[in-house]
This record gives structure tokens, C-alpha cells and sequence, in this order.
């Protein structure tokens, strides 16, 4: 009897901290609902979900941050497989890359944040450099990079953070795979780049798929960058959520969880993706092992 | 063949410079007294910035240690959770076992400002907003899925024989543990340390909203400079903020190094 306790016992304070989250979890989506007894709020319905739904500034902000998300893990995982790749082949000066590579993960996004200013803003190096060419001859004349509705300042510093993550998250399972059955493959004849694209990286998708998961989730849900490095309009979900979570009326905090229960179900959405890609991956390497 | 390697070693030497430029450029201006469009270079040295991290902001160096210590405590219940758990999840098959598993991930899922915003009311109730035990406990659940992944996959690599072997021998169980298992688990102890402590030292948003101003990290000192346009200042306080990190992080390493050292010493 005592046994059959002991795992609970071990994971007694993981299930606390799980407690609570889950808690933080149901009261925002209860609150979104308008359930607020301590404001006489007691219906539950789905008016503000609707009310949040039809304003157009609400749309602009979710495809916002889910255009946020999806180009800046496109690109981090396209460039950290290949950082990885080109690192695991060359074997030469390999420990300073593996130590410049851990520099990003080490960084705050609140440093990332400063380093897109100092680089692409208008008063930025760039601009500095294009003036010295004669390519503009005012600081006007160089386009607004960071501060503009595409956000690609907040793009290009996810991508500066987390494409040496994927690099480095994926590294010791490529390298695995690498130093096994891409060599393999090349003594049967296969050139590098084959064995590359048709044994390495499909053996290594189910860990990619595990370090792009976590960027996609991270992106659309973070906070810091796209406060430092977005426009007033449209803001970013988690961005514009705050905003109205911190409305003096209180009246307003409905709309705040509202737009954060869209963003917990649209991040549950993604995880639900992931299990199902990684259940179809591992499935697929399995059956070609049975084989 | 060598053609196609050094294409590879281009594209090494193309992402380390992305990588380096940017705290290079960063620190050159953290040591500038002004910098004006549209100048290469700056117009003379000055650790204006540095005295106001160091001299002028009263609070500034005190909260970078005290910064230090909350970081280094989230990371310490994190890691001892994350052990608990993976001890758990790798040596105990239970009903539970897969939903708490996935659980453990669930930080990963909902970002940390919805967390933030669904507990503060509770925290408020519980009179542990503005505190540091609330702002610990947000941080230690972000931090907790690192640690239980980490130490758990070692944990399961190690398994149990070596203790079964001690107990076999006569060894009580917690003598083994710390004797055997402790020391050989020390390397992933201390990276699932190190991890946390990053992430705890880099987090804004929940020390912000949970810390109400009270409680106040080097994120939250820093966060508002960054667009202020002050940029010496920005520039010498995320350099600070920066170093930092890095330097404990080497700790860490040497640690792990010194560790797997003595370890293997004593083996052979």
C-alpha cells in the first residue's frame, strides 16, 4: 500500500504547481465566459467571446501573432537544422561554435529586443552604414524596419534567439543519427547530400519537431518583444490582452480573458498538432524499422 | 568534397558573426557618451553607463544581487521538483503516470502571461501577491519542464542497477542515494539547474504582474529602458544583465567538468 503510494508522494509538489496553473487556467476561461461573482457577474455566456470576435482590432492582433509565430519558426528551424548540419561537419573549431551558438539561448529577450534597435532601427547601424554609402541622405529615408505592421523586428529577434536553440537542441540526436546511418548510407553509395536529406534529417524530424513546437507555442504566447518592438495598432494578442487586463474598469477584465482563452485554445490547438505529427512520425520510424 | 565543406564552414563563420555583432555593437555602446546619427563610430569612451548601473541607481546593483538570489532559489526548488518527478516517472509505473507527464509540459503550453493574469486574484486572495514566495512558485512552474525533462531522461538512462547492487550488498537506500545515484546524476542536476536559472533570470512578465512592483528583478529594472532611447544606458544595463548570465552559466559548466573529473578519477 505504502509502494503504490510513493510516486504520488514524489510528485506531490509537481502536482501542486500544476494545481495552480490549472487554476490560473479556469478562472481566465470562466471569467472570459463573464462568470465574475465578486462583480455580480453571474451569467455565464459566450457574449464576450462574440463581442471580442466582431472587433476588427481583435482579428488584426490574432493573425498578428499567429503570423509572428509561424514565419519566425519557419525560418529558426530552416536555418538551425542547416547551423546544425554545417556544424556537425565541420569538425574543425568546432568547440568555439558550439560555445557562440549557447550565446543566444543565454540571452534575455529583453537584450534581444535591444540588439534589433541598435542594429535595424532607423537610427540603427544599418541606416549609419547606408548613409556612409550615399544610399540615403537622410534618416528618414531608411525604411522603418522594426517599428511597422509586418513585424519583422519581432520576427528577426525570435529568429536571432531561437534558431541557434533549434541548432542546438537537435545537435547531439543528428549527431547520433550522423555519425550511424548517414555514414552507413555513404559507404552504400549514397552521396552526402542524399544521405543527408533521406536518412539524417528525416531520423532527426522527431526531435526538429520537438524544438519547433516549443518555439511555435513560445512566439505566439510571449510577451516581451512584441511590447518592445510592435506598433500601437495592430498589437500583438498577449500584448493587447494585458492592455485590457489592466483597464482601471473592471468591468473590462472579461475581454482580457476572452482573448486569452482564444490564446490557450489556439496554443492547445498547436500542442494537439504536435502529438499528432510526432505520433505519425514515431509510427512512421517504427514500421520502416519493422520492416 | 572539400568544396562542399567549405561552403558549410561559411555558413559557421556567416551565423557566428549574426550571433557576435550584435553584443559587440551593444557593448561598444554601452561604453559611449554619444553616438548621433549618422557616425560610425561613436564620439569618445565614457562609463556614463556604467556609473549609472553602479554609482547613481541606488537600487540598481542591489537588485541585480538580489536578482541573483530569487534566480538561484526558483532554479533550486525546480531542480529538486524536477528530480522528485523524474525519480517518479522513470522508476514507478502508476495510473496517473501519462496525463501527470503530459502536465508537467503544460507550462510549455500556456504562456506565462495568461498564468500570470488567471492567478493574480488568487494570489491577491491567498496574500502572496507582491511577495516572493508568489513570484518564486510562477517562476519555479515555468521553469519545472525543463527540469523534469532533463533529469528525467537521465534518469532513465542511469536506471537502478547500480543500487540494486548496493542493496544487494547490504547498503541502506539512502546511503546509495547518496552515494551512488547523487553523484552520478550530479552533471544532469546541475545543467537542469542551470537551465532554470536562465530561465527564471530572464523572466518578465511574471515577476512584473505577480511582483506588483514590490518584488523587483534585473528583467523588470531593465525592461522599461530599452525603449526609453537612452541608448549608453540600455546598452550598459543589458550588458550587465548579459555578463551575468554568463558568468554564472561558466560556473555551472565548471562545475559539471570538475564533477565528471572526480568522478571518473575515482572509478579508474
Amino acid at each position: 500500500m505504502i509502494k503504490k503510494a510513493v510516486p504520488y508522494i514524489l510528485l506531490a509538489p509537481l502536482i501542486a504547481l500544476l494545481l495552480i496553473l490549472l487554476l490560473a487556467v479556469a478562472n481566465s476561461l470562466l471569467q472570459g465566459l463573464g462568470y465574475m461573482p465578486a462583480l455580480g457577474l453571474n451569467k455565464i455566456s459566450l457574449d464576450y467571446y462574440r463581442e471580442v470576435f466582431s472587433n476588427p482590432e481583435f482579428s488584426a492582433s490574432l493573425l498578428l501573432s499567429l503570423y509572428i509565430s509561424l514565419i519566425s519558426t519557419i525560418f529558426s528551424v530552416a536555418i538551425g537544422v542547416l547551423i546544425c548540419a554545417s556544424l556537425i561537419k565541420t569538425k574543425k573549431a568546432e568547440k568555439f561554435y558550439r560555445n557562440v551558438l549557447r550565446i543566444p539561448i543565454l540571452t534575455p529577450h529583453i537584450a534581444v529586443a535591444l540588439f534589433v534597435v541598435i542594429i535595424f532601427s532607423q537610427s540603427g547601424i544599418l541606416s549609419r552604414i547606408c548613409y556612409q554609402l550615399n544610399i540615403i541622405n537622410e534618416i528618414n529615408e531608411f525604411p522603418n524596419i522594426i517599428y511597422n505592421r509586418k513585424g519583422i523586428g519581432i520576427i528577426l529577434g525570435y529568429i536571432w534567439k531561437e534558431a541557434p536553440f533549434v541548432a542546438y537542441f537537435v545537435l547531439s540526436f543528428m549527431e547520433s543519427i550522423s555519425v550511424s546511418y548517414e555514414e552507413a548510407a555513404i559507404n552504400l553509395g549514397a552521396s552526402p547530400i542524399r544521405s543527408f536529406f533521406s536518412v539524417t534529417l528525416p531520423l532527426s524530424m522527431p526531435a526538429i519537431l520537438n524544438a519547433a513546437f516549443i518555439i511555435m507555442i513560445f512566439s505566439f504566447g510571449a510577451y516581451e518583444l512584441p511590447f518592445l518592438l510592435g506598433v500601437t495598432k495592430p498589437k500583438a494578442l498577449p500584448v493587447q490582452a494585458y492592455i485590457e487586463y489592466s483597464h482601471p474598469d473592471l468591468r473590462h477584465r472579461p475581454y482580457a480573458m476572452a482573448e486569452n482563452g482564444v490564446m490557450i485554445l489556439v496554443s492547445l490547438v498547436m500542442a494537439a498538432l504536435y502529438f499528432y505529427l510526432w505520433r505519425k512520425k514515431s509510427d512512421g520510424i517504427r514500421k520502416s524499422y519493422d520492416k | 568534397m572539400t568544396n562542399k565543406n567549405s561552403i558549410l564552414r561559411l555558413i559557421m563563420v556567416f551565423a557566428a558573426a549574426c550571433i557576435l555583432i550584435p553584443v559587440a555593437l551593444m557593448t561598444v555602446w554601452a561604453f559611449t557618451s554619444r553616438w548621433q546619427w549618422p557616425d560610425l563610430i561613436g564620439e569618445s569612451l565614457s562609463l556614463r553607463g556604467f556609473r549609472e548601473v553602479f554609482i547613481n541607481n541606488v537600487q540598481g546593483f542591489r537588485i541585480l544581487v538580489s536578482s541573483i538570489f530569487i534566480s538561484m532559489a526558483a532554479a533550486f526548488f525546480a531542480t529538486v521538483i524536477g528530480y522528485m518527478s523524474a525519480q517518479a516517472f522513470s522508476m514507478y509505473d502508476f495510473p496517473l503516470k501519462k496525463w501527470l507527464r503530459f502536465g508537467s509540459m503544460l507550462p510549455i503550453i500556456i504562456p506565462s502571461s495568461i498564468f500570470a493574469m488567471g492567478i493574480h486574484v488568487y494570489f491577491i486572495k491567498w496574500g502572496i501577491n507582491d511577495s516572493i514566495t508568489g513570484v518564486l512558485a510562477g517562476h519555479v512552474l515555468y521553469c519545472m519542464p525543463y527540469t523534469v525533462n532533463i533529469l528525467g531522461d537521465s534518469r532513465e538512462a542511469l536506471g537502478n542497477k547500480y543500487e540494486q547492487q548496493a542493496a544487494m550488498l547490504g547498503c541502506s537506500s539512502l546511503k546509495a542515494f547518496f552515494s551512488i545515484t547523487l553523484p552520478l546524476m550530479l552533471p544532469s542536476v546541475i545543467s537542469a539547474f542551470s537551465m532554470a536559472y536562465i530561465i527564471s533570470f530572464s523572466q518578465y512578465f511574471i515577476t512584473m504582474l505577480l511582483g506588483g512592483g514590490v518584488v523587483k528583478t534585473y528583467a523588470v529594472l531593465v525592461f522599461p529602458l530599452i525603449s526609453a532611447g537612452d541608448r549608453t544606458i540600455a546598452g550598459a544595463y543589458t550588458l550587465v544583465f548579459l555578463l551575468s548570465s554568463i558568468f554564472i552559466f561558466m560556473l555551472f559548466e565548471g562545475a559539471i567538468k570538475f564533477i565528471v573529473k572526480k568522478i571518473v578519477g575515482t572509478e579508474t
